[in-house]
């Protein structure tokens, strides 16, 4: 009896050993808390800043890069390129032995060649493209472009090279393909989706060539990510990335401080006084290319008269707004380009706190006082405006003193671009963040008329002189024609006013000192490669 | 010789000044009264005593701490909020909010509550026992869950809170008075008072109410404090009132993001709602014990 | 016994089919279309509106139309979340088991903590002992849930970072779910690391059980102490005495189980402020429970997810209501049905 008890016993002890463990725990790695859920594993579908920081540059690779240090476009899959003369052609030659993830949902044959990048650009370039209606249609960057207006078409000339051709010269373009949206996804991935008529998965189980690779996703509560053991880019990365989705900035902080995370996602300018004091926080900043605003929905009266817009603008005072909301952190936002751009002029006119003016214009436009508007408030962080409930109060005081009554509405992020996208608001606080170097990159998704359809043009605002004035200084290199035509843009916004320029903001980064090598991307979402912790 | 009786008669105190006393004889229960009615005075004469406006913002002196600390100033006794708003005149006015709104809620929930339980006590027979079932089973709902129904529905707000708490209320109401009215249907100046002829309506409001006030002050305070207590939970989670009015529970929460910075601004309208509650709570304790005391005498 | 058992199943129908209807009636309060209030979806286009509208029975009669929702709603088919388009079976069977754990544990703790002191103040009433542990309860019981844990949160997971403040584990362990309570889960699991998972699980759900726990016990201190008093003057405990039975003996034997049978009933009101607080205390430390959930979907219009939940949740209350309650029947031996004597 003892000794078949002991034989039962030991097997059972033998099988504990020899079966395999469920999960371990996850060694070297990155927390990240970030400060919502993603809409999409692919940033062709949306211009977030949580959708880019999620999948960018942590799941795909783009044919170039910006430096993040320099901002000079430098080869990522495209190990070269050239120009012809005339601006029409653009040549470039694809790096060789580039691995796709291999998951548990799909395992690559080949490595990537140009058929990816085509099948990638057709996908929003050719409304016939199988992949083109899949997950909705929308590819708002380059909707908000008309970039597959201006691509006259994509060649491939052999395995490793294509030749993109233009209709016209946009000295932009190349910019373009550098930003977080342009990424390459895997052709052999969607011909598999599609022969299991799966198509949509393609952005929610992502596959890329980028230095993580997607495990899972629990919605409002964390991604996962695991290292790709076969980038091309070789940096030694963090074997596991999590992102820790928590949508309140203070409890952001308070887990950076706990340790609960590594890095966190938009500090809010309260904390940043906090961060500066503790030794065992780092905070990085850098001025940024982007812009917090006050946009009026033009299509909805009485915002469709400049004057109601010009005695708003005159209502509020900027620089308490700057104090009380930036902390300080910011400068005065005259124009929608921040100084640290090429085309931003110092003599641009800029509005000035006048409540009388302000009244009197509004009695001009036959505004009664009483008069109930709404201001949309941004439920989230963003670096152009961190608080943006806060400044929709101070906005309600100052409106109040000039006989406007005014309601603070906010939803749920997703919610909130979604209604926003329909038009729904009268005035929104938001702003944006310049993807690339290129001034064309505020200008236009900001206020062309194509910007309206794909959401970036908050204002709803269409005019055909702006429209002609962006285009024309797309047509030249000539720097400095093209700031004279900026200028000239610039004089056209302060006459009209469809949104008020309030700030243009400082950028950070906040981590524990344990994380090293996590630099700021002034030009896109945060990239954890090479980042590793430090135990 | 007998004893020199100095007094002509002789002092019989009614019961409310039975209690009265009994409750005075406890020093803690009469600091807590003490407590509850400096509270109560100052958070009602908010208006008044108020140095500042509540809503006013005022942006040189953001996030001003108390006067106790160096860098503190006697016209911000309490300090600033993120926006400038004096503290102290927040915090009257959002006492007086949550007070008033918590008293408006008992007496609604006991006017109605009463109401019930009395008819339910005075039935009988297979109704009595389905309604008893069956209020005893609402009893077991979450004040937080009927608050989020009502909200949904109507939205957010201070009187659609105050509603969500009064629904909750009322089942203890209707618990208590029942079977107060229950025990008291089987004694026998009842019995005197039908034999008589009088109608149940008169049995209530001259036989069982007046015996049955000393249980619902004591029930009342009881209801009071959860009530503080709920009002400013709601406020917390954003499902009461929001600006511009202020209330304790939705001044604690959106001093949160702060709490680093500046923690007298999440610690003092705790302060407050414990203090309130706190107070509440002993007078109550002090009432029963004062009713005990009486009743075994 | 058998009457009252099934007095209490019929009980328990008549009061799960109120909950039903009362959720059935919500669908017509709530704003918005009707359509998406039951089934979560905005329809499209006209052939996928035919395909719910027949699913729901929107066009047909109020009766049939309920009929349905209870049928839907028994074979578990509720719908999907308005914000999020997940089924709404899957997302509570997420988040519940995260509530009734962090409940479980703090009633636990509760218990384990109220009834001992309770009972010392009660024997020992009217000493410095008493006073200062009612002193104590009454603070306890006077504090705001929501002041408690953030304070609990500044000092120690901000002051002296002994504490994680936010989730039920941390992220670096992916345990698998099985039951959906996190202690059962890891043991279940299959790890060598099965050890540090277990520790780490506990530390966060230190603050949340302590913050809730700390309320409710003083509530149980307070009640049970009154009855250990009340109890104490009884004349059989004078009897025992005068028996000579050990103080001991009396206390375990006679006091201590006649001063928990009247707190029973009201054990009833304390599960529900428990719950309430335990709902309030999930926003405050991150934990993914069914309080978290609705109170996100009341923020988000989910119209979907808030009548479900409650549903969900409501029913629960109610059946831990009765349960109790049989419990006291079973136990109480002065609500027993007199049996028919025979001698």
């Amino acid at each position: 009896m003892k000794n078949v008890t002991f034989g039962i016993v030991l097997t059972l002890l033998l099988l504990g050993c020899t079966e395999q463990s469920d999960w371990v725990k996850a060694q070297s790695a990155i927390i990240y808390c970030s400060e919502s859920d993603p809409v999409t594993f692919n940033p062709q579908l949306d211009t977030g800043a949580t959708t880019s920081d999620a999948t960018a540059h942590q799941i795909y690779s783009r044919l170039l890069d910006f430096d993040p240090e320099t901002g000079q476009i430098v080869p990522a899959l495209a190990s070269s390129w050239s120009i012809s003369n005339d601006g029409l052609v653009y040549i470039f030659q694809l790096r060789k032995d580039v691995n796709f993830h291999m998951t548990r949902y799909f395992t690559p044959s080949r490595t990537f060649n140009a058929d990816d990048v085509i099948f990638s650009f057709n996908r929003w370039r050719d409304p016939a493209h199988p992949y083109h209606r899949v997950s909705g249609g929308q590819y708002p960057y380059f909707d908000s472009l008309g970039l597959a207006d201006n691509i006259e078409d994509i060649k491939r000339i052999n395995g490793y090279r294509i030749e993109i051709h233009l209709k016209q010269r946009d000295s932009s373009f190349i910019a373009h393909l550098a930003t977080d949206f342009s990424v390459i996804l895997s052709a052999e991935y969607g011909d598999h989706l599609l022969s299991q008529n799966k198509p949509e998965k393609i952005d929610r189980f992502p596959i890329g060539t980028g230095p993580f690779k997607f495990v899972s996703y629990q919605r409002g509560q964390a991604i996962r990510y695991r290292a790709h053991a076969g980038y091309w880019g070789q940096t030694q990365t963090a074997d596991t990335l999590i992102f820790d989705i928590t949508q309140k900035s203070s409890l952001r902080m308070a887990k950076l401080i706990t340790g609960e995370c590594d890095a966190i996602a938009f500090p809010s300018q309260s904390e940043l006084s906090v961060i500066r004091e503790r030794a065992d926080l780092t905070l990085t900043q850098q001025p940024a290319l982007n812009i917090g605003f006050w946009a009026f929905n033009t299509q909805k009266p009485p915002f469709d008269n400049p004057d109601v817009r010009r005695a708003l603008a005159y209502a509020i005072d900027k620089n308490t707004l700057l104090e009380t909301v930036y902390l300080g952190n910011a400068t005065r936002a005259k124009t929608l380009v921040p100084s640290a751009s090429w085309a931003f002029h110092e003599s641009s006119h800029d509005t000035a706190y006048n409540p009388v003016l302000s009244r009197q214009l509004l009695d001009r436009a036959k505004i009664p006082r009483g008069f109930t508007m709404t201001i949309w408030a941004m439920p989230v962080e963003r670096s152009y405006n961190p608080n943006a409930r806060k400044m929709a109060e101070l906005l309600q005081q100052y409106l109040a003193d000039v006989g406007i009554n005014a309601q603070i509405i906010t939803y749920d992020w997703n919610t909130f671009r979604e209604k926003l996208g329909k038009g729904e608001h009268q005035s929104v606080l938001i702003g944006w963040s310049a993807d690339n170097g290129d001034p064309d990159n505020f200008y236009r998704p900001l206020l062309s008329c194509d910007a309206i359809p794909s959401g970036t043009n908050r204002a709803m605002w269409c005019n055909e002189e702006y429209d002609r004035l962006i285009y024309s200084a797309l047509q030249t290199d000539d720097v400095e024609a093209r700031q004279a035509i900026y200028e000239d843009v610039n004089e056209l916004l302060y006459e009209n006013l469809p949104l008020i320029p309030i700030a243009h903001a400082l950028r950070y980064q906040v981590y524990r000192n344990e994380l090293k090598g996590l630099r700021i991307n002034p030009y896109g979402g945060v990239r954890f490669a090479g980042v590793i912790k430090a135990q | 010789m007998p004893r020199l009786n100095l007094y002509q008669e002789e002092f019989h105190p009614s019961p409310w000044q039975q209690t009265w006393l009994a409750f005075k004889a406890s020093h803690i229960a009469l600091a807590g009264l003490m407590v509850l009615a400096s509270i109560s005075l100052l958070a009602l004469l908010a208006p008044v005593i108020a140095p500042h406006s509540p809503l006013l913002q005022n942006p040189d002196v953001l996030l001003l701490p108390p006067v106790w600390d160096p860098s503190g100033s006697l016209t911000y006794l309490l300090g600033t909020d993120a926006l400038g708003r004096d503290i102290f005149s927040r915090l009257l006015y959002a006492a007086r909010t949550t007070l008033i709104t918590s008293v408006i809620v008992v007496v609604v929930a006991m006017l109605i509550g009463v109401t019930i339980g009395a008819i339910a006590g005075m039935l009988r027979g297979v109704s009595s026992s389905v309604v008893n079932h069956l209020l005893d089973s609402l009893m077991a709902i979450p004040t937080l869950l009927i608050a989020i129904v009502i909200v949904a529905i109507m939205g957010s707000g201070l009187v659609n809170s105050m509603w969500a708490i009064t629904l909750a209320l009322i089942p203890q109401f209707v618990h208590y008075t029942r079977n107060y009215v229950g025990e008291e249907m089987k004694k026998d100046y009842i019995r005197a008072s039908q034999l008589d002829g009088s109608t149940k309506r008169q049995l209530f409001f001259y036989s069982i109410l007046p015996n049955m006030l000393e249980m619902l002050v004591v029930q009342g305070t009881l209801a009071l404090s959860i009530a503080v207590l709920d009002i400013s939970a709601l406020g917390f989670l954003n499902l009461g009132a929001h600006p511009p009015s202020v209330e304790l529970g939705a001044l604690l929460a959106s001093s949160i993001d702060i709490a680093y910075l500046a923690p007298w601004n999440v610690m003092l309208p705790g302060l407050c709602i414990f203090f309130l509650v706190l107070s509440i709570n002993i007078v109550g304790d002090g009432l029963r014990s004062a009713i005990r005391k009486r009743v075994k005498n | 016994m058998m009457i009252s058992f099934f007095r209490y199943g019929t009980l328990f129908v008549l009061t799960l089919f109120s909950l039903v209807s009362l959720s059935f009636l919500l669908a017509h309060l709530f704003p918005g279309d009707l359509l998406t209030n039951l089934s979560g979806v905005a329809p499209k286009d006209e052939k996928e509106r035919q395909l719910l509208a027949t699913l729901w029975a929107v066009d047909q009669s109020v009766f049939f139309r309920f009929f349905r929702y209870c049928s839907l709603i028994f074979s578990g088919e509720w719908g999907v979340s308005i914000s999020s388009g997940l089924p709404l079976y899957d997302e509570i069977r997420r988040t519940l088991p995260a509530t009734i754990e962090l409940s479980f544990y703090s009633a636990v703790v509760a218990v384990v903590i109220g009834v001992p002191i309770g009972c010392l103040a009660g024997l020992k009433s009217y000493t410095k002992l008493d006073y200062t542990i009612n002193a104590v309860a009454i603070v306890n019981y006077s504090l705001p849930v929501f002041w408690l844990g953030l304070a609990f949160i500044l000092v120690f997971s901000l002051q002296l970072n002994w504490l994680p403040l936010s989730g039920r584990i941390s992220l670096l362990f992916d345990i698998p779910t099985v039951t959906g309570f996190i202690l059962i889960d890891i043991l279940l699991s299959n790890s060598l690391n099965k050890g540090e998972a277990i520790a780490n699980a506990i530390a966060h759900l230190a603050m949340p059980v302590l913050a809730v726990s700390l309320i409710s016990g003083a509530a149980l201190v307070r009640l049970l102490r009154r009855s250990v008093i009340d109890i104490l003057d009884k004349p059989y405990i004078a009897s025992a005495r005068s028996r000579g039975l050990s103080s001991s003996r009396i206390f375990f034997d006679h006091v201590l189980r006649n001063a928990l049978l009247p707190i029973l009933p009201l054990l009833a009101i304390q599960i529900t402020t428990l719950m309430t607080n335990a709902i309030i205390v999930e926003t405050l430390f991150s934990w993914p429970g069914i309080g978290d959930w609705l109170l996100q979907a009341i923020y988000q219009g989910d119209y979907t997810a808030i009548r479900m939940g409650m549903l969900v949740v409501a029913a629960l209350i109610v059946s831990l209501t009765i349960f109790v309650d049989i419990l006291n029947r079973l136990v109480d031996p002065r609500k027993r049905m007199p049996t028919n004597a025979t001698t």
